[in-house]
């Protein structure tokens, strides 16, 4: 399978409300921060990123416990919101807790 | 010497069918059970002859008469009307008119219907029900219940019923006699003596003056009436003149669930006088009572839906048909009869006025009086109430909360604060009418129908309106496999849901045919909201029909800009109708009325002269609209429909039909294309359809009875074809 997978540490800085699809499926939108150190072509650099996550089921389910500002790290892939959209949307498959 | 018998029957092939008389006595117009292939059916007799193409000894006898009058020359002349008129098999016009107690061989050789009740001490039949047979707790509840029970209500409660009365019987728990008749009984509605008759005002006066001066011959009335300005006082006083005539009344309107309503206001206003209504919900026995209660002139009112307009009255003095534009007058299927066009015959053979009336007449009855072949009067006045005012949400920027602008939940926020009703409109009933998925754009589709699966989100399921089709919704995208799946746009349930998650304290009640399918749901309904159980409705067009509700003072209404995207030329007309009628459930009594409409198109004449409450103004625009293009009621149409398993099968069939429509060279008709059907494939069935124009009803019925004939295929045909005369949709 080609690759599409995404780890990443961040922390829930937003969260819409938690809602179910006519199946009853849990789904929830929610926007994450990360801050970090990364080296690029031999340098050190700060990096900030805000991106949009949305997470299905029971993993939707447990991170609608979590209390915002935790740190988790999160593992998934990367999707567009429609079909019409080129805006990137992260898919959340798992997370733990750092 | 008449040894032949000529029977209509009800099978798709014409008739009639000779049959040898024996010695039976037979009439013109008697019923008769008849072999007919290896099955028996009653037939009608429609003419006696001497003689045979049949050779003798390969004719079939009568088998016996119905115990029945026979139809009268009326009848048979109406039936023959709507053979000719609708292109239809007489035998199955005539079986459709008739009660269906009537089109059974056997009737009745077993009149006899038996009852149980208890004997002595229940206690050991009830000792003898195992835990589980729940059938048998249900009927000896019913028994407990009730003085005694008859055995088609037993059957209606445990399909094992007829052997277990029998056991108990035998075991002498129970004990069988015959039923004692009560129709007598439950169809008198109880009344607290004759309600006074309400002055009437001098429009209504002169309503009635007018239509009484041409009572005892045929005059064509219409009775326009906007809405709340007392047509119904209207039919009351003349049904008042003509019952003490002597005469009937025939009444008809448009939905089984007016009759009630309506039933329960003449008898409390003519408890002296025998009224029955007759529609389909009734019991087989029940409508072959109140049938022939019309039939020997003992019923002196009629109401009924459009099967009524069949019934026969000897002693007819007056036809009313009221909402005369409703679109369920015309029937959809089978006989495709328009029974306010039948009232209309009906009416002219024998020589009585016929009233149409309507707050927004068809533009067929408008045209006539316009153009004087109809007489009419009208009614501008609400005594009762103001006309509510129209206001329109501009929704084109707006970001809608399943579909309800902020300005609608205000306003209906409002209204539940002064203690009073609202109703939101929306007439698409289910959750969403589409199931989408936003990832890859796949929609939930019926397999066997070029239609989408509506969304119902309390079972769960996807259903096809046009098949119905039911399906479990899909956890996840077929195509691509995202669970996401969402519902786009907005059904009854949605508003629904909606309402009750932001008006936390409101009482919400939904009205549509999911919510009223149960025997009697509807009517529990009505007292409800009578009973001001209810803050806000949520309904279709079930709900913008006659009822009288007179705490409610607001109506939304939403997604009404649907009908604005169709094809059919008649969308307009019926937009404006529906939306004057709901409009017009706004307001009664002292409390004054006001309408939000929800669209993009505020500024679209339809809307413009909702506002204005103006009919005429519309439906003037509208008729030199249908002049310019040549639409009905400017020209008279048929249309040819086909549909096959196999589209190629459909489109030979049509194709077909159009080149001997184009050999009769016919210069008063014109033939269109052949075209696929607005929904093109329904229930696994290619439909398609061929247009037919003609400058007058008598080109049209002289094209169709020479070309109808040529279409019917001697042998069983894969294509189903039906010829539907003045539809009302393309």
């Amino acid at each position: 399978m080609p690759h599409n997978t995404v780890i990443l540490q961040a922390s829930i800085v937003s969260r819409e409300e938690l809602r179910y699809t006519p199946a009853g499926i849990a789904v929830l939108a929610f926007t994450v921060e990360h801050h970090s150190r990364q080296t690029e072509a031999g340098q050190g650099r700060d990096v900030a990123l805000t991106l949009d996550c949305v997470a299905i089921g029971e993993t939707a389910q447990s991170l609608n416990q979590i209390s915002p500002d935790t740190t988790l790290e999160l593992r998934g892939f990367l999707g567009n919101r429609s079909s019409k959209s080129r805006w990137v949307v992260f898919h959340v498959t798992e997370f733990d807790l750092k | 010497m008449m040894t032949i018998a000529r029977v209509e029957l009800d099978v798709p092939i014409p008739g009639p069918f000779d049959y040898a008389i024996g010695d039976a006595a037979v009439v013109v117009g008697a019923l008769v059970a008849v072999p007919f292939g290896r099955r028996r059916q009653v037939g009608v007799v429609t003419a006696l002859a001497e003689t045979s193409a049949i050779d003798r000894s390969r004719l079939k006898c009568i088998e016996r008469v119905l115990p029945i009058e026979p139809l009268t020359a009326d009848t048979l002349a109406l039936a023959a009307f709507c053979a000719e008129y609708y292109r239809h098999p007489l035998g199955q016009v005539l079986s459709i008119m008739l009660p269906t107690m009537l089109r059974k061989p056997d009737y009745g050789k077993r009149m006899r219907a038996w009852e149980y009740r208890f004997s002595a001490d229940a206690s050991e039949l009830e000792a003898s029900i195992k835990p589980r047979a729940t059938g048998q707790r249900r009927l000896l509840q019913a028994l407990q219940n009730a003085e005694a029970l008859d055995a088609v209500q037993a059957r209606l409660i445990y399909a094992g019923a007829p052997r277990v009365l029998r056991e108990w019987v035998d075991k002498g728990w129970i004990e069988k006699r015959a039923a004692r008749s009560k129709s007598a009984a439950s169809s008198k509605i109880s009344s607290l003596g004759p309600a006074a008759p309400p002055e009437l005002t001098d429009e209504q006066q002169q309503a009635v003056d007018a239509i009484s001066n041409t009572l005892g011959s045929f005059a064509p009335w219409l009775l326009y009436g906007v809405t709340g300005s007392g047509k119904t006082e209207v039919y009351l006083s003349l049904i008042e003149r003509v019952a003490a005539s002597g005469r009937q009344t025939l009444l008809l309107v448009p939905e089984i669930n007016l009759t009630p309503q309506l039933e329960a206001r003449v008898q409390d206003r003519f408890p002296d006088l025998e009224i029955v209504s007759l529609h389909s919900g009734l019991a087989e026995g029940e409508r072959l009572s109140r049938w022939q209660k019309a039939r020997n002139g003992q019923a002196m009112i009629v109401l009924g839906t459009r099967l009524a307009v069949f019934t026969p009255l000897p002693r007819l003095g007056l036809v009313i048909v009221d909402e005369e534009h409703d679109a369920s007058f015309k029937q959809a299927e089978g006989l495709r009869y328009h029974a306010r066009d039948l009232a209309v015959y009906v009416a002219k053979s024998a020589s009585v006025p016929v009233l149409l009336g309507s707050a927004t007449p068809s533009l067929e009855t408008y045209a006539n009086a316009i153009e004087k072949r109809y007489r009419s009067t009208s009614l501008t006045l609400r005594p009762s109430a103001e006309a509510p005012t129209v206001e329109f949400i501009d929704v084109r920027k707006q970001i809608l909360d399943h579909g309800l602008s902020a300005e609608a939940l205000a306003a209906i926020s409002d209204c539940i604060g002064r203690a009073e009703q609202c109703l939101v409109y929306i007439n698409r009933r289910g959750f969403a009418p589409v199931l989408l998925c936003r990832a890859c754009g796949w929609m939930a589709q019926c397999q066997r129908c070029s239609a989408r699966l509506t969304l119902h989100s309390r079972s769960l399921k996807l259903k096809c309106h046009y098949c119905g089709h039911e399906e479990r919704i899909q956890r996840a995208c077929p195509d691509c496999g995202n669970q996401d799946l969402q519902g786009l746009g907005q059904g009854t349930q949605r508003v629904e849901e909606a309402l009750r998650t932001r008006l936390a304290d409101a009482r919400v009640l939904r009205v549509d045919s999911d919510s009223t399918r149960r025997r009697n749901a509807f009517a529990e309904m009505r007292n409800q909201i009578r009973s001001e159980q209810v803050d806000v409705l949520v309904g279709t067009q079930m709900l913008a029909k006659g009822h009288d509700f007179p705490k409610l003072t607001l109506v939304v209404i939403l997604g009404a800009d649907y009908a604005l995207y169709s094809s059919d030329y008649r969308a307009g007309e019926r937009l404006f109708q529906q939306l004057m009628q709901v409009a017009g459930r706004a307001g009664r009594a002292d409390l004054p009325g006001r309408v939000l409409v929800q669209t993009e198109f505020p500024s679209h004449p339809v809307y413009q002269a909702l506002a204005r409450q103006d009919f005429s103004a519309y439906a003037a625009d509208l008729l030199a609209e249908r002049r310019h293009s040549g639409f009905p009621p400017y020209v008279y149409q048929a249309v040819l429909r086909a549909e096959a398993h196999r589209e190629d099968q459909m489109w030979s069939f049509l194709r077909d039909a159009a080149s001997k429509a184009a050999s009769l060279v016919d210069a008063n008709v014109t033939v269109y294309d052949c075209v696929p059907a607005p929904i093109f494939r329904v229930a696994g069935r290619y439909r398609g359809q061929l247009l037919l124009q003609a400058g007058s009803r008598a080109a049209m019925r002289h094209f169709l009875a020479r070309w109808h004939p040529m279409l019917i295929t001697p042998k069983a045909s894969p294509v189903r074809w039906i010829i539907d005369v003045d539809p009302v949709e393309l």
